[in-house]
């Protein structure tokens, strides 16, 4: 029964040895083929700073508590099991003996002039990604950690910064003065552990830093084990054991531990003494363009109107510029004195970057339809999410812009700005046996595909021939016309298509190709099934 | 003054309009044409096929008497010739006698635009007459189709943008055929045949009739810039 937080290699190994020493030692440079996975002690160095917000839900609504006349004693309350219960509340409130976890009445027995809110989860996830919004100033690598914590890895940061200690208090100061958050930190190489010494906040205001991975497991040892915020049931049946530390966790015997709590807990103290390497996912910004423009005077007429958001689009290509994304979604909000808002969404077929041009041309064709209820008071101009462009290569001797495709979006967004988004579409083959069904309207395809897009490769896996293809019209009617078929004379056929009976469409025709006294050739057919009204039908031409 | 002549001559192929004459002489310095994939037509027609620039009208009242099929072949080709000049080189040669391009013509590869078509275009049949239809663009602007085929033809995307209207106002038609001149495209507007008694700007107008027996189209050629009224049959 070897302890969860056996050193591999006995002896202590000094740091500056350890990168160069170990790699060697479990697996010789030359076995570093293609199922080499890089093992938690070779790979570079992490320094992960955890920030907790231990009053998230206070801070979440202080704009709210702000807005209280007269400074109440507050609580957040939440709606659990058919009670309201106090979930965070102020220091003083807590002074007087209010605890997490109590009824309302209770808290309001303790406290007579308690004002109650509701706690609101979107505020808090905002908090929290204004958080990791901060973070991306001070390093790149950014990972949130709901309800409340943020990692962001700094070990490339700390020179810059001038220190972990600076770092911090930096950090601190900014999250105070721009959110108003309290902040708890901690610098770990492991972010699980990172988090741990953030929540349990153990040495007051000073944070915690370890700089080393062996030292993780000593260092972690005294934590309580409510900071791993394990289920309820595994904690208590520790405490009964007697085991009420991580540091007493982590002697139990692995194999029995992982029997009765289950693997996720081993792993979770793996990643926590830096054994086992943690990926974090990445946040991400998600940022949107708004801005908005007082009209003044009122603007009533549309064409004065596109001057107006002249100033608006460049402001959105600059800011478009500066990131170097693209938008492919963009709104104009139209503010008027008392009818509703008028809104005027521009959708383009690929994201595009900063082209005041083209967004303006868009923007000309829909404000030139678009009859505005009132004058308008403000404009805002909105952009959807912000897209990553994809780089294009340029050819060096394209000579004709239409073999690269490139002015075809421009197209399709100029046609669908006057005609509607279906009035514009390409047409694709679908392996199928019912004509109706054998075609369908898509999005048009932006580049053309260079192989796959040939009829070949289609009728290849489905044994059409393009011969049996050719005896189908050119032109489809959406909806089969009644004929009569007395004057027609029937060239070929029948062909008996009959299919469809799983999805409610079923058809049992008889096709032919027939021709009518005026030479002209049709697509007909009779319907098989004994229905009432007409049996034959005119699907297609032959044009 | 001779070379002055010559010069000009040289500089405005396109804009310079000139009698058919036989031989091969002028055929260089006459507008790129596209095959239409059938021999007897191609003979009739000035530059030996579709007029790449300027518009083309087809006249024509009846349906279902091979009206899209008689250009079905040279789009085949603007499809083919486009993943020809992508894949390999030189390019294959092609199925059609009369189709094989100049290499200066390669990379016309583009979206081919139905712009008001009357029915559906069936994707399985276009497929089968050889065209790529991931490349077509259906656009359906009743009420506003010279606008439609005005903005395709000007963007440069199309290969060939084909329209059916009857635009009664010559305004629009001129303005269409300034639009099809200017562009590469292949410009082919369909009109019912009561709009041959009206005059057109259009480069090149062919009156469509069935023969009523077989399979056979009668063409004929209304007005062809450069050629001579003629009736064609072709046998499908």
């Amino acid at each position: 029964m070897a302890p969860l937080a056996r050193r591999p290699h006995g002896g202590r190994i000094t740091p500056a040895l350890r990168p160069s020493l170990e790699p060697v030692q479990q697996h010789g440079p030359t076995d570093r083929g293609p199922g080499y996975a890089p093992d938690a002690r070779t790979r570079p160095r992490e320094l992960w700073l955890a920030i907790h917000l231990p009053e998230l839900l206070l801070d979440s609504l202080r704009d709210a508590v702000r807005a209280l006349p007269g400074q109440p004693p507050v609580a957040v309350v939440d709606l659990e099991r058919n009670g309201r219960i106090v979930r965070a509340c102020e220091a003083r409130v807590q002074a007087a003996g209010v605890r997490d976890g109590m009824s309302v009445n209770a808290a309001l027995a303790l406290v007579p002039g308690l004002h109650t809110l509701a706690r609101d989860p979107r505020r808090e996830h905002q908090l929290l990604e204004a958080v990791a919004r901060h973070g991306v100033r001070f390093t790149p690598r950014v990972s949130l950690e709901p309800p409340d914590g943020v990692l962001l890895e700094v070990r490339g940061s700390l020179r810059l910064f001038g220190g972990a200690r600076q770092l911090c208090t930096r950090l601190q100061q900014e999250l105070a003065a721009a959110l108003g958050a309290t902040v708890r930190f901690a610098i770990t190489p492991a972010p699980l552990a990172s988090l741990w010494f953030a929540r349990a906040g153990l040495l007051g205001s000073r944070p915690v830093f370890v700089r080393n991975r062996d030292e993780l497991a000593a260092r972690l040892a005294p934590l309580p084990l409510g900071c791993t915020r394990w289920p309820q049931r595994p904690i208590d049946t520790l405490c009964t054991m007697g085991v009420r530390t991580v540091g007493e966790c982590l002697r139990l015997p692995r194999d029995g531990f992982a029997r009765r709590f289950g693997h996720d807990l081993l792993a979770q103290l793996d990643r926590a003494t830096g054994r086992v390497q943690e990926p974090r996912a990445a946040y991400a910004l998600a940022e949107k363009f708004a801005a908005r423009r007082d009209l003044e005077p009122e603007i009533g007429d549309t064409a004065r109107l596109e001057h107006a958001l002249q100033p608006l689009l460049d402001e959105l290509c600059q800011f478009l510029r500066d990131r170097g994304r693209g938008v492919q979604a963009l709104e104009v909000q139209l503010r008027h004195r008392d009818a509703p808002v008028t809104r005027v969404r521009l959708r383009f077929v690929q994201p595009i970057g900063a082209q005041p041009q083209r967004m303006a041309e868009l923007l000309r064709e829909r404000l030139a339809r678009l009859v505005l209820p009132q004058a308008a008071r403000n404009v805002r101009l909105v952009s959807g999410p912000l897209i990553d462009l994809q780089a294009d290569a340029i050819e060096l001797f394209a000579h004709d812009r239409r073999e690269s495709g490139e002015n075809l979006p421009l197209l399709v967004e100029r046609l669908r700005a006057r005609l509607g988004n279906a009035a514009v579409h390409g047409i694709e083959c679908v392996p199928e046996h019912r004509p109706e069904a054998a075609w369908r309207a898509v999005e048009p395809a932006l580049l053309p595909k260079k192989k796959s897009a040939r009829p070949t490769t289609r009728t290849a896996t489905h044994a059409i021939t393009p011969e049996s293809r050719r005896r189908r019209p050119l032109w489809l009617l959406d909806v089969p016309e009644p004929c009569a078929v007395d004057r027609l004379v029937l060239e070929e056929g029948p062909e008996c298509i009959e299919s469809g009976w799983w999805d409610g469409h079923d058809v049992a025709r008889d096709y032919y190709v027939a021709r009518n006294p005026q030479g002209s050739r049709l697509w007909v057919f009779r319907n098989r099934r004994e229905v009432a009204g007409p049996r034959w039908f005119v699907h297609g031409w032959f044009a | 003054m001779a070379a002055s002549i010559e010069q000009l001559l040289q500089q405005n192929s396109a804009r310079l309009w000139r009698a058919r004459e036989p031989g091969s002489g002028t055929a260089a310095a006459a507008p790129a044409s596209l095959p239409t994939g059938y021999a007897a037509l191609d003979r009739c027609l000035p530059g030996g096929g579709w007029p790449r620039q300027g518009l083309i009208e087809i006249l024509s009242d009846q349906r279902g008497i091979g009206e899209v099929r008689l250009l079905l072949p040279a789009l085949a080709a603007l499809c083919r010739d486009h993943d020809a000049a992508a894949d390999v080189y030189p390019p294959p040669r092609s199925a059609h006698a009369g189709s094989a391009m100049l290499p200066h013509e390669r990379g016309s590869g583009g979206w081919i635009a139905w712009v008001s078509p009357p029915y559906r275009p069936y994707a399985p049949s276009l497929a089968g007459w050889g065209i790529d239809v991931a490349r077509m663009l259906v656009v359906n602007s009743a009420g506003t189709t010279e606008w439609a085929m005005d903005q395709a033809l000007r963007s440069e995307a199309c290969s060939a943008v084909l329209g059916w209207a009857n635009p009664r106002d010559p305004q629009s038609l001129r303005r269409l055929q300034l639009a099809a001149e200017a562009s590469r495209s292949l410009a082919v507007l369909y009109r019912p045949l009561q709009a041959g008694l009206t005059p057109s700007p259009a480069v090149l107008r062919l009156a469509l009739l069935g023969n009523g027996v077989d399979d056979g189209l009668q063409v004929r050629i209304v007005k062809s810039r450069g050629g001579r009224p003629v009736t064609v049959s072709l046998g499908h």
